[in-house]
């Protein structure tokens, strides 16, 4: 090898050993927990641990495997050149063609079309698609009555006699997640009809290579607040229920399994998302197997991933474009066929033309400026990497098998299993996030303190709907404190919080600045000051300040003097708030004094407490 | 019939079923440091490396300064910031501090860094501009006003006027009470980079090297938690330097330091586009580093770590699209985080052209905070340890750096070399490293989106080929725009009151002038040039 050959750089350092690492780690800890301190229990089900060397790749079996190849943990191809996704939406198929054209232009390369409505004629589509070089692009159809706009697009590309190698086209028909989930029932007793026709369409589209009929929309556990490992078996477990009907409807495996798509979202948890991708195909691959193809292709997983919605927030948008920016880093890195990076301002409106751009510009920019597109599987090798691939594809599987257990996605979803399981999930990540645990800036977090919503912002847009029956109801995880912030925004009151900064300056300037960052979640503006030299001083400009609420500053050990005074000179004036923990908290409460913030509070639902007090 | 599944398979019956028909084998790429990229990397890739068994917070250093890295604690946010008055410069120090800023970082005026006083008459119009005016103890203590300097760590770009700065900063930390050993920060005080690509020197370099021992000296007697000088690559990459030679010619200065007996292990690394080269280039830089050093047989092992500070690129930013620059940054800053930076400072979205507001401020701080809060990389020591690819990369770079690193010593050390013009005569290094990074910028500079798919579609596209012609044709490089555009940002300016003054990156602006220099004089240049490394001749730019 061309590195044996070398100079040698660094024969001066011998190779360090993990016991040498472990031993400078502990001296560092001083004293404190390894376990508590270093290591990440994750919420997908098992522990990361601070770092991973070469010998912790001992034992993973798919290493050594490379792009291309089964279990293609590497990518089902030998390059990373993944196609820009974005999606049109069609009411007018003439506004949608001119939009069409323009991204085209734009550096998209994969066009998604969502069409609205029932009516979406044959003349539709020949206008929907004037202009377009349907070899050049793939084409997704979407929306609703995808099964007749599929019959209308074959018709086409029939009449206009395109090869049938030529068509790179998909169709997001999903009646086992999409429709489930949303209706929580088949439209026809276990949606016969629908894979009817899906069979009929598979027959038809046989010897299209590139067409695929079916779309499993893992995306919708992801952004109705699941765990990544949950929403990869259960996308997994709907493919297989696919892959089985299908077979058993008399379509061989080979024809089936390549007929499949496969969408899934990808959230800001950057290395975790690019393992699930990896795990994933491994995965896939291994259920196709099981069918006995006779071409292995037929195992390679075809992906589309779309970041997420769920973490989104309506205030402090921008953050939006940076969270869309490292999700399409994960997604890219991870060797997916192809991406949408979902617009900024999503959550609000309908994108504009200026959001739309950002988003896809955010692909290009990895494309042409970072280079992403010019290696495949960058994590191959990573111990990390590896690492989290062989936990996820441990946990997802596990997952798998249970469900299997149950008879196949469909019977697990009837039977409740699936709602049950993202409901918990959902739930423990939205306690995280009312404590803190878990983290969405410019929410629950370093809000805009100046930041007041904009007309566009509505009710509608932080409301979360409530889930009627068995199905999930996608949603952000910053909605409940939105609403809370939106109704404070709305209330026609401009409540204030004052910060009483005294005592020690250091103490009082961190305790001022988590309080407003505390209050500002809530729509509150916060009145910082420096430092008080008195406490009379303190509490004269606060009660000219007229604020609601007073917050004292300042170190644990002030408090047992400071609060009581600043209680006795402000008397019912003003709501007291004590910023800290102090030992003295009982005492304090003995004297009516009740409200404590600090880094154990749950901000959302202490919040909602003072507003109510505030009478908002 | 379902399946019934068991044991996962790992191996394929057959190869690779594609091969033939070759799903896309990957032209290899060159990148701008002249290192060949192929499409895909596997084991066989890090067969003979010397490299993989290192670890973090023991020499050298490959993983990390410190054993744990941000499993135990992140970087440190800290944004460069500073303009017109002290009051003015503090309240946005403080306001930037309430919405998750961790560190300062000082930017002072062009007037301060040369030397002079806000009311002489040489420097009237720079007063205030790009950065913030401190004449005096009393100034000082205004920019620190409600800023415990026990608690906050501070950095200082200073160079040329660093005894009266430094000086005001003791002074300001001792009255608010401090002791000198809490003082915590950096002085950046990089001289020979100075007399390289950023020209505010005051004295000549002989002078220059004795003023940074003599603090070197005194800080680290008595000021233990502050580094008296931060060696900087960040200058050369905006003067055009590609990786390899930002890591080489940095390095080198740190060699020359440490000739000088100062020990410095502080640098400041310029993180631009190429993701994964800049994360091979932080890595590389840890080892050669200890490697260096090393050869001094320093008593404490804790000298051999490299730790630095961080900066996105302004290079790689547009002005024609500025919200580009968002996630241009936000990649730039996962690159610098990924690499192990001790603090990172993210460039505004219109950095290369204003003083950053509060709204893009705002944007720039969140961009550290939200990969810090929401991205969940600091669990993890060195992630990219073991990567095919970036093993390799760092393998390539290290190499590479150290074969300049030679060249450099051939000649006798960096203050020697810059003496006969070695940075830029010759192979003209930095001119050429432009020129090649040049070559790399897509079209339609700037607005990434008008990068034309239209162009496909009278082509059948043939699959799992992407057209790359049309997207990697040479035009008119960014930088051109940059710096024309900084000529213009300083001509408007001129007419300014001192009150309206920018700040921001200086730095950025400093080689968009040094650049522009070397521009109007042609290219590639012949032998020394006397203004580009004129602080030998001891002759100012012309202002």
């Amino acid at each position: 090898m061309a590195n044996t050959n070398r100079e040698k750089l660094f024969c001066e350092f011998p190779a360090v050993s993990t016991e040498q690492w472990e031993q400078v780690i502990t001296a560092d800890l001083k004293g404190a927990d390894y376990e508590r301190k270093l290591v990440w229990r994750t919420g997908e089900g098992f522990n990361v641990r601070p770092y991973y060397r070469a010998e912790n790749l001992e034992g993973i079996r798919f290493m050594g495997s490379q792009a291309g190849e089964f279990p293609y943990v590497r990518g089902t191809r030998k390059h990373n050149r993944w196609c820009v996704h974005q999606t049109v939406e069609v009411k007018c198929p003439k506004e949608a063609n001119a939009e069409a054209l323009k991204l085209l232009d734009a550096g998209v390369d994969s066009l998604g079309f969502a069409i609205a409505g029932e009516e979406f004629s044959a003349a539709d589509l020949d206008t929907l698609l004037a202009g377009i070089y349907v070899p050049a692009v793939e084409l997704t159809f979407g929306g609703t009555a995808v099964a007749k706009t599929a019959e209308l697009v074959l018709a086409k590309l029939e009449k206009e006699e395109i090869a049938k190698g030529d068509a790179h086209v998909n169709f997001c028909i999903d009646p086992l997640v999409k429709n489930l989930a949303s209706k929580g029932a088949f439209c026809s007793p276990n949606g016969e009809k629908c894979f009817a026709r899906i069979a009929e369409l598979i027959r038809r589209t046989a010897e299209y290579k590139h067409i695929r009929v079916v779309t499993v929309s893992g995306e919708t556990f992801s952004n109705a607040g699941s765990t990544i490992v949950e929403e990869l078996a259960f996308t997994l477990s709907a493919g297989h229920d696919y892959l089985v009907r299908l077979t058993e409807a008399g379509i061989p495996v080979d024809t089936a399994a390549r007929k499949l798509r496969f969408s899934m979202a990808v959230t800001s948890n950057y290395f975790m998302e690019m393992a699930k991708f990896r795990a994933a195909r491994m995965l896939w691959a291994n259920i196709v197997k099981g069918y006995g193809p006779e071409k292995e292709c037929a195992c390679k997983m075809f992906t589309h991933a779309v970041t997420s919605t769920w973490n989104q927030t309506v205030y402090d948008p921008y953050v939006n474009m940076l969270r869309g920016t490292t999700e399409a880093m994960s997604a890219s890195i991870a060797g997916v066929h192809s991406l949408e990076v979902t617009p900024f301002d999503a959550a609000y409106e309908t994108p504009d033309e200026f959001s739309k751009r950002i988003a896809r510009n955010a692909e290009l920019l990895l494309k042409h400026e970072s280079h992403f597109d010019q290696v495949v599987d960058p994590a191959g090798g990573s111990y990390y990497i590896e690492n989290l691939t062989q936990s996820i594809a441990a946990e997802a599987w596990k997952l798998f098998l249970e469900i299997e257990e149950k008879g196949g996605y469909t019977a697990a979803y009837e039977a409740g299993f699936v709602v049950e399981r993202v409901k918990a999930s959902a739930a423990a990540k939205d306690k995280n996030i009312a404590t803190r645990r878990q983290i969405l800036l410019g929410a629950n977090q370093y809000p805009n303190f100046t930041e007041v919503a904009g007309e566009q912002i509505t009710a509608a847009s932080v409301a979360r709907t409530a889930a009627e029956g068995n199905v999930l109801v996608p949603y952000r995880g910053a909605m409940a404190f939105e609403a809370m912030r939106l109704t404070t925004d709305r209330s026609g009151k401009a409540p204030k919080a004052f910060m009483l900064t005294c005592g020690s300056l250091a103490m009082a300037r961190a305790r001022a600045q988590f309080s407003c960052n505390f209050f500002a979640c809530a729509g509150i503006k916060v009145i910082d000051n420096t430092f008080f030299k008195s406490i009379e001083e303190g509490v004269e400009a606060a009660l000219a300040s007229k604020a609601e609420i007073v917050v004292v500053c300042a170190a644990d050990d002030d408090y047992a003097v400071a609060a009581p005074k600043v209680k006795e000179l402000l008397g019912d004036k003003a709501m007291l708030v004590v910023a800290g923990a102090p030992a003295c908290a009982p005492e304090l409460e003995a004297q009516g004094i009740r409200n404590f913030i600090n880094v154990k509070s749950n901000v959302l639902e202490t919040l909602k407490f003072y507003l109510k007090e505030l009478g908002i | 019939m379902r399946a019934k599944f068991a044991e996962l398979k790992y191996e394929g019956a057959q190869q690779s079923c594609c091969a033939s028909k070759g799903c896309g084998q990957v032209e290899p790429w060159l990148t701008a440091e002249q290192i060949p990229v192929k499409g895909a990397y596997t084991a066989e890739d890090l067969e003979g490396m010397e490299h993989l068994n290192y670890a973090a917070g023991i020499a050298p250093f490959l993983r990390g300064p410190y054993s744990t890295m941000y499993v135990m604690r992140p970087w440190t946010i800290r944004q460069y910031a500073g303009f017109s008055t002290a009051e003015e410069s503090n309240a946005f120090y403080r306001r930037n501090l309430a919405a998750g800023q961790k560190g300062l970082s000082v930017a002072f005026d062009l007037a301060t860094h040369r030397g002079y006083d806000a009311d002489h008459p040489r420097v009237v119009g720079d007063v205030g501009k790009a950065g913030v005016s401190i004449c005096s103890v009393e100034d000082m203590k205004v920019l620190f006003n409600g800023i415990p300097l026990d608690r906050m760590s501070v950095s200082m770009t200073m160079n040329g006027a660093v005894l009266p700065i430094l000086a005001f900063y003791i002074v300001t930390g001792l009255e608010q009470g401090c002791t000198l050993d809490q003082l915590a920060g950096t002085i950046q005080n990089d001289i020979l980079k100075e007399f390289m690509v950023r020209n505010t020197y005051i004295y000549p370099p002989e002078f220059s090297m004795k003023i940074i021992a003599d603090i070197f000296e005194y800080t680290s007697k008595n000021m233990p938690k502050f580094n008296s000088i931060s060696i900087s690559g960040y200058h050369m990459q905006e003067a055009g330097a590609t990786a390899d030679i930002e890591l080489a010619y940095t390095l080198a200065d740190g060699l020359e330091y440490l000739r000088a007996g100062i020990n410095a292990g502080m640098f400041f690394w310029a993180i631009g586009m190429n993701h994964f080269m800049e994360i091979a280039k932080m890595r590389a830089a840890r080892m050669l580093w200890a490697k260096i050093v090393k050869q001094f047989d320093p008593k404490n092992p804790k000298s051999l770590a490299l730790r630095t500070h961080s900066q996105t690129s302004g290079w790689s930013l547009t002005e024609q699209d500025p919200f580009n620059n968002v996630a241009r940054t936000a990649i730039e800053a996962m690159g610098a985080a990924l690499g192990h930076t001790q603090s990172l400072h993210t460039n505004a979205l219109d950095e290369a052209i204003a003083l950053p507001t509060d709204f893009s401020a705002r944007i720039a701080r969140n961009t550290q905070i939200y990969i810090q809060e929401e991205t969940s990389v600091c669990r993890e020591v060195d992630p990219w340890a073991g990567s095919y690819y970036v093993e390799t990369l760092t393998n390539e770079i290290a190499h590479k750096a150290w074969e300049h690193i030679q060249e450099i010593e051939k000649l006798g050390g960096m203050a020697k070399a810059i003496e006969t013009g070695i940075p830029h005569a010759g192979p003209h290094r930095l001119g050429r490293a432009e020129d090649h990074r040049r070559e790399r910028i897509p079209p339609g500079e700037g607005g990434a989106d008008r990068y034309s798919g239209r162009r496909q579609h009278g082509r059948a596209r043939e699959p799992d080929q992407a057209p790359q012609g049309a997207a990697r044709q040479p035009r008119r490089g960014r930088r051109a725009a940059c710096a024309g555009r900084h000529h213009r940002v300083r001509e408007e300016q001129a007419g300014q009151p001192a009150g309206a003054g920018r700040g921001g990156s200086e730095s950025t602006r400093h080689a968009g002038r040094n650049l522009r220099r070397l521009r109007s004089r042609g290219r590639p240049l012949q032998g020394r040039d006397p203004f580009h490394f004129g602080g030998l001749q001891f002759s100012r730019e012309k202002r």
